[in-house]
């Protein structure tokens, strides 16, 4: 087993593998941006070193910097969490080529699977179903572009054949826009990937996303791990998911098991991935992608089959079997999670920044926060603006709804806008009650967060904090006096002034 | 007596809270007054977070300072304030003008002068309207130029807060 492992990421994830590698007893090395001296991944860790520079480009992304601290301070493995460097097969192979192991599936795998044009056609042979649609050449004329779309059927998708998180994707409704669509998801498949190429898709209307976690080890064991409903998105990004999926009868759970077990045998899977299928209003399920990478909602499947899944990554990755058999895997209860972004929704849900000048997460039975941040810490646009996620488990879904807005009511962050409120508003929508989920669900239900009326208590409890102990006047603020980040005009008399 | 004065961002009006230390010291036990509030609590706190209890309810809230102002935390939302200072309030704008516009009273008092009458024209920040609450002169004008068309209140009467003490009509150049 590993003694000591480098944990290649930041934020949440990285205190997360954290928790499970110390849990272990394996010691914890994080590394750390100049942005991030200050934050809680590297609080938790027992080592930590530098990166120097800001982006993540400088930064985290630094596959060589990485691996040089690692063979500097006598590292056995790298856990890469998601993102960065979580899917990047040259790493994998950097990493096996300095004897580091790599806490993921193997090179091939990652580079087989992350083109997304060959493993969709991998798995059509295979027999898993695919969405319609036509992978063509990189350098087919429009022409032929053009008499594939119609053949498929418009509307019809453009996505970025290295693409994710809906870059370079575009939905074109008529021949006539195909070409513009085809260049501008090219450029921005360019700019996100280094990687121009596009392919055509059936766009399905109203598709659920639900995901299945498969996990494969070195002695040709593979299970599935149940699904993820992760329709509700924005942006193309997920914020709230569930399991199990309200859509999924046992008979169709138990078809798209089997096939996302296929897809991993196929694909020599070892470790933990993701495989996505989106699902039709009929009951209809299409092979999309496999993420090579721990999910960032993978706690609601720890909570539902009450596994770690960093800790069965980590033995995996060490050469043992999966702890676990698929007849052991059996899910209970119901699991849901809300992603907390620093982001303004009612303002097309832009990432904003600022300092947290408070952040209380709420604790409660069956309530779990995974948080990368800390009360003054700056949150910057340098990296993804989510700062926790909120999980929480119930017998039932009402139950698990019940216990998240319990929590997200009592989740206080204070010093920027987040979405807490939205995702409050979210909970209660009948639609989501009745569990109609879909992947255009937000565009579709306009979530009314609203301006409500201040309450009055509101102004007694700005003034228990701001007013002084004793004495008479009027508060007249002087910006600059009261805005010392720790300073409160309670324990001062600045402003103050008798009347 | 201490007198502070929010204004919830993104409102105009400004609201009055007025707070008073009552009891012997040993707890914070304060008299409070701000809209429909006109009570004592005593209130627990801790390093920008407390609660106090009314009529046996439970009241928590978290706050911080920002740049002039407070953000609260109550009942899952968040409320950034401003405080506003009244040395300053003369040249804030207010009023929001598009053609016929009420002149409102910000906060509950007396009015004690009207210096306009039905038909003048005003100037930009001119004195209409003075009015009296909670024992300080508010002198009310306008953030545009423009001519009064009805005046709806009276030297000496007690207005609430909100209501309409002038109609305004404001020639708007495009």
């Amino acid at each position: 087993m590993f003694r000591r492992v480098l944990i290649a990421n930041r934020g949440e994830i990285a205190v997360r593998i954290a928790a499970t590698l110390q849990q272990m007893g394996i010691t914890v090395v994080a590394v750390f941006s100049d942005a991030d001296r200050e934050s809680p991944h590297v609080g938790c860790a027992d080592e930590a070193y530098p990166l120097e520079g800001v982006t993540a480009a400088e930064t985290y992304l630094r596959g060589d910097k990485i691996i040089e601290i690692a063979r500097d301070h006598r590292v056995d493995a790298i856990h890469p969490g998601y993102g960065f460097l979580s899917e990047n097969a040259a790493f994998a192979q950097a990493c096996a080529d300095a004897s580091i192991a790599f806490i993921g599936p193997r090179p091939q795998a990652i580079r087989a699977l992350g083109d997304k044009i060959a493993a969709k056609q991998t798995m059509a042979g295979a027999g898993v179903p695919v969405v319609p649609g036509w992978a063509g050449e990189a350098d087919a004329a429009p022409k032929t572009f053009g008499r594939e779309a119609k053949r498929i059927g418009f509307p019809v998708l453009v996505k970025a054949a290295a693409g994710g998180g809906g870059k370079g994707m575009r939905v074109v409704a008529k021949e006539s826009e195909l070409e513009a669509a085809m260049d501008s998801a090219r450029r921005e498949a360019k700019a996100a990937f280094g990687d121009p190429r596009v392919f055509l898709e059936k766009y399905i209307a109203r598709p659920r996303h639900v995901e299945f976690q498969i996990f494969g080890d070195a002695h040709g064991n593979v299970v599935h791990m149940y699904e993820r409903e992760c329709s509700i998105q924005r942006r193309h990004q997920k914020i709230i998911e569930e399991t199990p999926s309200p859509a999924l009868t046992p008979l169709l759970r138990e078809r798209m098991g089997e096939a996302a077990v296929r897809v991993a045998s196929v694909a020599g899977y070892m470790n933990a991935g993701t495989v996505e299928f989106l699902v039709d209003e009929s009951g209809g399920f299409y092979f999309l992608e496999v993420n090579t990478r721990l999910q960032v909602e993978h706690p609601i499947t720890e909570m539902t089959l009450r596994q770690d899944l960093v800790r069965a990554q980590v033995l995996v990755a060490a050469g043992e079997r999966l702890p676990f058999t698929q007849a052991e895997l059996r899910p209970e209860g119901h699991a849901l999670e809300c992603r907390i972004y620093a982001e303004d929704p009612p303002n097309g849900f832009l990432p904003s920044s600022g300092t947290l000048n408070r952040f209380a997460p709420p604790f409660g039975p069956n309530v779990r926060v995974d948080s990368g941040v800390m009360e003054s810490n700056d949150v910057s646009v340098h990296y993804d603006p989510m700062l926790a996620k909120v999980v929480t488990w119930g017998g039932y879904r009402e139950d698990s709804i019940a216990r998240m807005q319990w929590a997200l009511h009592r989740f206080a962050i204070l010093g920027l806008t987040t979405n807490v409120e939205f995702l409050s508003s979210l909970l209660v929508h009948p639609e989501f009650r009745a569990g109609r989920l879909h992947t255009h669900f937000l565009e579709e239900n306009p979530m009314d967060v609203g301006k409500p009326e201040v309450p009055d208590e509101v102004f007694v409890a700005a003034a228990m904090f701001t007013s002084p102990v004793s004495g008479e006047g009027v508060y007249d603020p002087i910006c600059g006096d009261s805005s010392e980040p720790g300073s409160s005009p309670w324990n001062a008399s600045e402003g103050w002034r008798t009347a | 007596m201490w007198k502070v004065y929010y204004k919830p961002s993104g409102s105009q009006e400004p609201v009055l809270l007025e707070l008073k230390r009552v009891g012997d010291g040993d707890s914070l036990q304060y008299h409070v007054r701000c809209r429909s509030i006109d009570d004592e609590f005593e209130m627990t706190l801790t390093d920008g977070q407390g609660w106090w209890r009314s009529h046996g309810k439970v009241i928590h809230f978290h706050a911080v300072t920002t740049c002039g102002g407070v953000e609260v935390w109550l009942d899952g939302r968040r409320y950034p304030l401003e405080i506003v200072n009244r040395r300053r309030q003369r040249d804030a704008a207010p009023y929001v003008a598009q053609g016929v516009e009420d002149l409102t009273a910000p906060m509950p008092g007396t009015i004690l002068k009207i210096n306009v009458a039905p038909g003048d024209s005003f100037a930009v920040h001119q004195a209409l309207i003075v009015m009296e609450s909670m024992k300080m002169e508010m002198t009310l004008s306008s953030p545009r130029a423009g001519r009064v068309k009805e005046i709806t209140c009276e030297v000496g009467e007690l207005v609430r807060m909100g209501q309409s003490l002038a109609k305004l009509d404001f020639v708007v150049i495009l």
